[in-house]
């Protein structure tokens, strides 16, 4: 379910929403200097736990070459469990805490959704879900994106 | 020109008067609106039926939650990791409510982490039972409100949770 250039010059939507630790971030503050990815999720979803791996992989390879990333938690009684979770399987990738609207906000019916951004937050593709394989597609994203 | 467009706006008042039977037929069934609750989402449908239609101090109640899970879509079981599918009442001082009774679960293998889990994809009931404590005395209705909680996946992706709220207006009788 890759869907690349969502609609042309399509910038996701701004957020202002909290880390872990309580410190506001909007989206201008999560930017990458080339591509950011942006990952709907929750700590519960089998698929997040399928593809978080993987994608935090992506995030140790690109992240000097100007890859951000973030995940934004959807299910805001999950907050109390993302903490250990992230501790459990070694996840550095920053969370960011969603509230009741942002499913709504960001179109997210299901999880984990993906956005790729540019540097000026335009989205240059979507994804939903995630099966194994997914994540080749979506590095070829990411190597494009972050192409001089 | 007249007795044309006459005619003709008969015929669709008729094929109007006849798809209303037949609707009418169909979605109204023959049971008490106030104690079956009826509600299609997404990833499923559902019946929550509170039996009998009637309270009474000291009266048991039996609630049976029939889901059929859409095509594809599964929801969880307890016993594992994730969501699984719950009724829950709202406290009610009437109400002596007790755990709810789950059917045996299947094992599903979810490819992405090799890993057995047990859900629900076919039909399964989920059983409750209630026991009525004390109604005051002037109350004519009883209600009982709670909801059906659950979080669905295919075989690509999960859905955000629900919660489905649940509403039943019982008699009271004396």
């Amino acid at each position: 379910m890759l869907s690349p250039s969502v609609a042309s010059a399509e910038k996701l939507k701004s957020f202002k929403l909290k880390t872990l630790d309580g410190v506001e971030k909007t989206l201008p503050d999560v930017l990458g200097s080339k591509a950011t990815l942006v990952v709907f999720f929750f700590p519960t979803c089998p698929y997040c736990n399928a593809a978080f791996p993987k994608v935090q992989k992506l995030y140790d390879s690109y992240r000097e070459q100007g890859l951000s990333m973030v995940w934004i938690n959807v299910v805001p009684d999950e907050q109390t469990l993302i903490a250990d979770w992230r501790t459990k399987y070694g996840y550095t990738v920053p969370v960011l805490l969603g509230g009741r609207s942002t499913p709504n906000d960001y179109k997210v019916r299901m999880t984990p959704t993906h956005y790729l951004l540019d540097a000026r937050g335009e989205i240059l593709s979507k994804q939903d879900g995630f099966n194994p394989g997914d994540e080749v597609r979506l590095e070829q994203q990411i190597q494009k994106a972050l192409a001089p | 020109m007249k007795s044309g467009w006459s005619s003709r706006f008969r015929r669709r008042w008729l094929r109007s008067l006849a798809l209303l039977v037949t609707l009418s037929t169909v979605c109204v069934t023959p049971v008490n609106a106030d104690i079956i609750v009826a509600r299609n989402t997404p990833h499923l449908s559902f019946t929550a039926a509170l039996s009998p239609d009637v309270v009474k101090t000291g009266s048991r109640l039996s609630l049976i939650v029939d889901v059929t899970p859409k095509k594809r879509m599964h929801v969880y079981a307890p016993g594992t990791n994730y969501r699984a599918i719950t009724v829950t009442l709202n406290r009610n001082p009437s109400l002596k409510l007790s755990k709810a009774v789950y059917p045996k679960a299947e094992i599903y293998i979810f490819k992405p982490l090799q890993e057995q889990v047990l859900v629900y994809s076919q039909p399964f009931k989920l059983k409750m039972n209630i026991g009525v404590g004390q109604v005051p005395r002037q109350a004519t209705r009883l209600k009982v409100t709670g909801t059906l909680s659950y979080q669905a996946c295919d075989d690509r992706v999960c859905y955000l949770p629900e919660s489905v709220p649940l509403e039943w207006n019982l008699a009271v009788v004396r």
